[in-house]
């Protein structure tokens, strides 16, 4: 933590004076780069939370989840239908939790312990069979209609004639505060302590007392548990179809090779960064390029700095 | 013939070697040896090329090889063995050998040429009983001649052998010395010995090093180290010395 | 191998290749046509990935990437007015180019380069829509030529052949047992001289350039190109499928995996319609976890654990 308090530093800096330079630069335009790079930090929260379940499933159980994406997605689904049925209350929101954490324990003991145990190739393979079969279940229950709540609500108003919406800011403010009870949760509860022990080294937690299977599943319901939390946010702020996996997982990873594996507020940093950046990248090129931008980043970080901004331990 | 001066390397905040320098002349058989932890193997990657010293030299010929990859290396005249068994698990004994053969070297060789090579190789160790079994099954003793042939195969100056009669019973350990001592003399090539089963280095070799913590605590012939007080100390500690 | 052996087995495969060349114009069939066409493009698909993958033991997930660039720069090329093999080759050339960006990834260990692959066709396919004036962008691009469906059958036939004699030959030379031998361990293999990073770059250059020529087979067959399509998904989880199911790391094992995944494709939507991916996937799910050898390994483990223990039987005879 000591180490990455001054790169947090130098990162808020850095934002702060190109915000400035762009003010004495663009004069007539400050208000709506500054108005995107707002909004890139709201949306980066987001992603920071989409990013924390991967993150922890990679972190944990070294798999790399590539059907968290579909997970996000059907977690959004369930928010989706119960949401026109009911309404949107919390409960809605908050029901698709236990069953995609059920589900999550489910396809962890069986699929993904036997899988981890044949090597290191199985689990993505795995995922990523599984990332078709959902696409094809959630297109067939559902149809590939573009689906979407729309709740009018208010925002502040910007210099520059944009406002930033309300929505984003509770669904920022909803990810952070879902991040910091992650964070404590691992940090203080038994359980907590037993997955991060599983996480640094299998074996030796195994000498502990600890069910390693166990928490392994566990740790991989968790990771779904924080995709259906995302995914409940996502009913609410974005459209979504059974095919918009990909792009939920492409900012995930992103989020978390800028961040470092593992690391909480590594997620939230690297969403945020890889918000800003995708704001504005989208304002400059056009919102076709949205998507390209985000997996460019991805595989240009891959490429040049895999370790992340803020790695607290090389998984690579 | 390999000259390291000076080699530094810590892991994070563990320093594994400190200041290690030494000689091996060619012909010998010099032994390391060191209590658990003394950095004997880090200084064995370290010359190999798997990892690069934060500090200090590494010549071999007259040639700084400090920092060059595996590969590079084993073309150079360095072969190797390692601590824990590292054979072809889903290839048999001879194919082992054989891509030894075929890529340790600086020189083409056709595929014919390395499997007669091979089988020559196999039978220097004593090995041609197991030609055709994968090396996945084999037992530890025919493991370990099995690294001592792939290492062999790829020519080399300079053999660095790494703990290789850990898990051995009595009668291997004196036929794998055996081994060892044709190795210099037949073949001629000059030998680095990391090893902890005592009688075996103390029978074979010329020179011995001392490592403890990361440093060079001692140095002579088996005789003289034996009896030397830092080294009783190192491995058994004051009250012993 | 003899001389001898090498001759009659060749004469051996040259007779299947021969009647498959000539069968379309004996039969006049398009359906036999249609479905053999698909096969070897398939076939093609799943030998080149199991060079990389099963062989070189690197995971690709985006084979759609270099399919995709391989088809639009065969079209692209043809309408700049090259003559046709040039820019059937150049289909070829360009997948290869794309594939050197991505060589710095095998620092990485290999599930890293199977994410970095993920998205490559996605990457792509926004670069094919955004330059939508020269590639026709969402309407998708025409052949310039009248489309030939017999030339493009002979065409990935040849393709499919090619690409199993390029596997046949490097598994057994040299750089079959390199690639063994860095599959089973890597630093080992690196230690008694090889050069990982420059086997597994050749084994990624040569599966790049087969999937550009599969791509350059599939719009001449097609005549018609449209980036959706191209860059889906499908393309990318068809040769893991096939070769997982086949047996990886096996010559046989892609040919067994394109049959059965052509067959079942055509099958299935028969049987379950809307699902079939759903049945792809769990089978395919249902493979890695419960043979993970596929079809063609595991009849090989079978066989060489039937042979062992009929030679121990004989020689427990004597």
């Amino acid at each position: 933590m000591k180490k990455t308090l001054p790169l947090i530093f130098l990162f808020a800096l850095l934002v702060i004076l190109s915000c400035v330079l762009a003010y004495t630069v663009l004069k007539e335009r400050a208000g709506i780069l500054l108005a995107t790079i707002v909004n890139g930090v709201l949306l980066g929260g987001f992603y920071g939370l989409t990013a924390m379940g991967l993150s922890l499933v990679l972190g944990i159980t070294r798999i790399i989840n590539v059907c968290h994406g579909e997970f996000v997605v059907l977690g959004a689904y369930i928010g989706y239908w119960l949401a026109i049925s009911y309404g949107v209350n919390p409960m809605t929101l908050i029901a698709s939790l236990p069953i995609l954490f059920i589900v999550g324990l489910v396809i962890g003991k069986t699929m993904m312990n036997r899988a981890v145990s044949m090597g290191v190739d199985q689990p993505l393979l795995v995922a990523f069979g599984l990332s078709l079969c959902l696409r094809n279940l959630m297109r067939y229950l559902w149809t590939a209609t573009p689906r979407g709540i729309n709740i009018p609500m208010g925002g502040i108003p910007f210099p520059g004639g944009t406002y930033i919406s309300h929505l984003s800011l509770i669904i920022f403010c909803t990810s952070v505060v879902g991040l910091l009870s992650l964070h404590l949760f691992l940090k203080n509860t038994f359980i907590g302590k037993a997955i991060r022990a599983t996480g640094q080294h299998q074996e030796s937690a195994r000498l502990m007392g600890i069910d390693v299977n166990n928490i392994n599943a566990l740790a991989y319901a968790l990771g779904l548990l924080l995709a259906a939390v995302a995914g409940s946010l996502v009913s609410l702020r974005f459209s979504f179809d059974p095919e918009s996996g990909p792009m939920f997982l492409g900012r995930a990873l992103c989020a978390i090779v800028l961040g470092g594996v593992g690391h909480v507020l590594g997620a939230l940093a690297g969403g945020i960064i890889l918000g800003v950046v995708e704001s504005i990248g989208a304002s400059l090129l056009g919102d076709v390029m949205r998507d390209a931008i985000v997996f460019l980043i991805f595989l240009a970080i891959l490429l040049v700095k895999p370790t992340g901004l803020f790695a607290r331990y090389r998984a690579f | 013939m390999l000259v390291c001066k000076d080699i530094t390397k810590s892991f994070g905040g563990l320093v594994a070697l400190r200041g290690v320098s030494l000689e091996v002349k060619k012909g010998e058989i010099v032994g390391l040896i060191g209590p658990n932890g003394s950095g004997k193997t880090t200084l064995f990657n370290v010359i190999c090329g798997i990892y690069r010293p934060d500090k200090g030299v590494v010549y071999f010929k007259g040639e700084d090889i400090t920092g060059r990859k595996p590969y590079e290396i084993c073309k150079l005249g360095i072969g190797r063995t390692f601590q824990l068994v590292k054979p072809f698990k889903t290839m048999t004994v001879l194919e082992n050998v054989m891509t030894a053969i075929l890529f340790g070297r600086s020189k083409f060789i056709t595929m014919t040429e390395a499997r007669k090579q091979a089988l020559k190789w196999l039978d220097f160790v004593g090995l041609s009983g197991m030609k055709d079994k994968v090396a996945g099954e084999l037992g530890i003793a025919s493991l370990r001649l099995l690294e001592i042939a792939r290492a062999l195969a790829t020519e080399p100056e300079l053999l660095l052998l790494d703990e290789v009669m850990a898990g051995l019973n009595p009668v291997e350990v004196s036929r794998v010395g055996d081994l060892i001592e044709r190795v210099r003399s037949d073949l001629g090539i000059t030998i680095f010995w990391v090893e902890h089963v005592m009688r075996a280095i103390m029978k074979h070799a010329d020179r011995v090093i001392v490592l403890d913590r990361g440093e060079k605590i001692a140095e002579g012939t088996p005789k003289e180290i034996a009896y030397d007080e830092k080294v009783i100390k190192a491995y058994l500690g004051e009250p012993y010395a | 191998m003899l001389r001898a052996e090498v001759y009659w087995k060749s004469l051996l495969l040259a007779i299947p290749i021969a009647s498959l060349a000539s069968a379309p114009f004996l039969l006049k069939s398009a359906y036999f046509v249609h479905f053999f066409s698909l096969l070897f493009l398939f076939l093609a698909l799943a030998s080149a990935w199991n060079i990389l993958g099963g062989y070189a033991g690197q995971v690709c997930l985006g084979t759609g990437a270099f399919f995709g660039i391989g088809a639009y720069s065969m079209m692209l090329s043809l309408k700049a007015n090259l003559p046709l093999y040039a820019s059937i080759i150049a289909g070829g050339i360009a997948a290869s180019c794309l594939a050197l960006l991505i060589i710095p990834l095998f620092r990485l260990r290999g599930i890293y380069f199977a994410i970095g692959t993920l998205f490559l066709p996605d990457i792509i396919r926004t670069f094919v829509l955004y330059f939508s004036d020269v590639t026709g962008g969402a309407m998708g691009i025409y052949l310039p030529l009248i489309r030939d469906p017999l030339f493009a059958y002979t065409f990935l036939l040849a393709v499919s052949v090619c690409t199993i004699l390029v596997t046949h030959f490097l598994v057994n030379s040299r750089y079959g047992l390199a690639m063994r031998a860095i599959r089973d361990d890597q630093d080992a293999g690196e230690m008694y001289g090889i050069n990982a990073t420059k086997l597994k770059t050749v084994c990624l250059l040569t599966y790049a350039f087969l999937c550009g020529l599969a791509g350059s087979g599939y719009a001449l067959y097609m005549g018609f190109l449209d980036p959706y399509t191209v860059f889906h998904l499908t393309w990318s989880i068809a040769p893991v499928f096939m070769c997982i199911i086949g047996g990886q790391g096996t010559i046989w094992g892609p040919i067994v995996g394109s049959i059965i995944y052509v067959v079942l494709s055509e099958q299935l939507t028969f049987i379950v319609g809307e699902l079939h991916l759903l049945v792809f996937g769990g089978i395919l799910i249902a493979v890695i976890l419960l043979a993970p050898y596929g079809i063609v390994g595991a009849l090989k483990r079978l066989s060489s654990n039937f042979v062992r223990e009929w030679k121990a039987c004989s020689y427990a005879k004597t």
